[in-house]
């Protein structure tokens, strides 16, 4: 064991007082430099036995894995992996869902704004842009000339709103006849057969 | 070429510990088997009474054990060790009852039954007021001093273990001995 003895130049200044209780307490020590008892290191090493592994800092516990972690470290790893999923799955949704519209929904709005002013043009009365002027209140009575709001049997307006929730015709599309022609796209006669 | 491990017979500091890190369980034996006598000295200079400190020296050592990840390699292992055994050593001086301290008395005039009981008290009494006067010492300058007179570490050494400059290290080991003085004053000395 390496021996430092005090020197009076330790302490980059020359005091006798100071020196003399440095030296005081470098006597208190040499005195008291007992033998180790002969047991104490083998009670040492028994005690170091007993105890668990020791604990690694939380960057060595991260570096070496979750293998080397605690069990409830392992599943609240799992638990946090599971909810971080969770959460940039939600994120990734919320990202597409907002891309969507950009793309694709596009045609739903256009139909709306543009019947109002196809009618102009049109001179017949038949409500070509009313099937999808109809949902809206205030689109019907600048397509129909008729006072009342509700369609007429027979107009389009029916079977436009029918189609309005799968899927939204083209402005420039003719409206079909209504169901009640029977006659459907085929112009079928089956009924006259009969 | 593969670098040099403790097992080769090197007795690097940093060797050993890393080896204790990663869970070699016979480096830590190894430091227990190199630094007990330090360990020891230390605490028993702090405690004074040979039971103590044996009962210190385990658990400080059993305490690095413990606290090996946290260990960055900032001084030799041996301060590092000093370190957390002059802490668990006051804190026993703290926490231990007066009446302790009389039957140490008795123990010390039975251990050497041919001297003079007034010696043997006077000295004794001697010896506790340094302790005491260090252990009333306010950190930092109780940690400088006890590192340096009871742990037999060099100031350098002292400084590398707290992660102080030298010179602040110098400066905390002359304000503790500048309140020391007062108690230790030359003409007890001579007693």
């Amino acid at each position: 064991m390496t021996h430092h003895p005090y020197g009076p130049d330790e302490l980059d200044l020359h005091d006798e007082e100071l020196d003399r209780v440095a030296s005081r307490l470098e006597a208190y020590a040499t005195d008291r430099t007992g033998r180790v008892p002969s047991g104490l290191q083998s009670r040492i090493q028994a005690a170091i036995d007993a105890e668990p592994d020791p604990e690694h800092g939380w960057w060595a516990r991260v570096l070496a894995g979750p293998r080397s972690w605690h069990p409830a470290g392992q599943l609240g790893a799992a638990a946090a992996a599971v909810v971080i999923a969770a959460a940039g799955a939600f994120a990734l949704a919320q990202v597409v869902e907002v891309l969507r519209p950009d793309v694709g929904a596009t045609p739903p709005p256009s139909p709306v704004v543009a019947p109002s002013e196809s009618p102009s043009p049109s001179d017949s009365p038949s409500p070509s842009p009313s099937p999808t002027a109809s949902p809206s209140p205030t689109a019907s009575p600048t397509v129909a000339p008729t006072p009342p709001v509700t369609p007429v049997p027979g107009t389009p307006v029916p079977t436009a709103s029918d189609d309005d929730d799968d899927e939204t015709p083209e402005p420039d599309e003719t409206p079909e006849p209504s169901e009640s022609d029977n006659s459907g796209p085929g112009g079928g006669g089956g009924d006259d057969d009969g | 070429m593969q670098p040099a491990t403790w097992h080769d017979g090197g007795v690097d500091d940093h060797a050993l510990i890393a080896a204790a890190r990663s869970g070699d369980r016979d480096a830590f034996g190894r430091l227990v088997e190199r630094e007990t006598a330090a360990v020891y000295r230390t605490c028993l200079r702090i405690l004074g009474r040979p039971q103590d400190a044996e009962d210190v020296t385990q658990e400080a050592f059993v305490a690095a054990f413990r606290a090996i990840g946290g260990y960055r390699g900032e001084g030799s292992a041996r301060a590092w060790l000093l370190r957390i055994a002059q802490r668990q050593a006051f804190r026993r001086l703290a926490q231990r009852r007066p009446e302790a301290e009389l039957e140490a008395v008795g123990e010390a005039r039975l251990a050497d039954r041919s001297a003079d009981p007034t010696q043997v008290v006077s000295a004794m009494e001697s010896r506790d007021e340094i302790r005491d006067a260090v252990a009333a010492l306010p950190e930092p300058y109780r940690e400088v001093v006890s590192l340096r007179f009871f742990g037999d570490l060099s100031l350098f050494e002292v400084a590398e273990a707290t992660g102080r400059p030298l010179g602040t290290v110098k400066t905390h080991l002359r304000r503790g001995l500048e309140r020391l003085r007062p108690i230790m004053s030359a003409d007890r000395a001579d007693r």
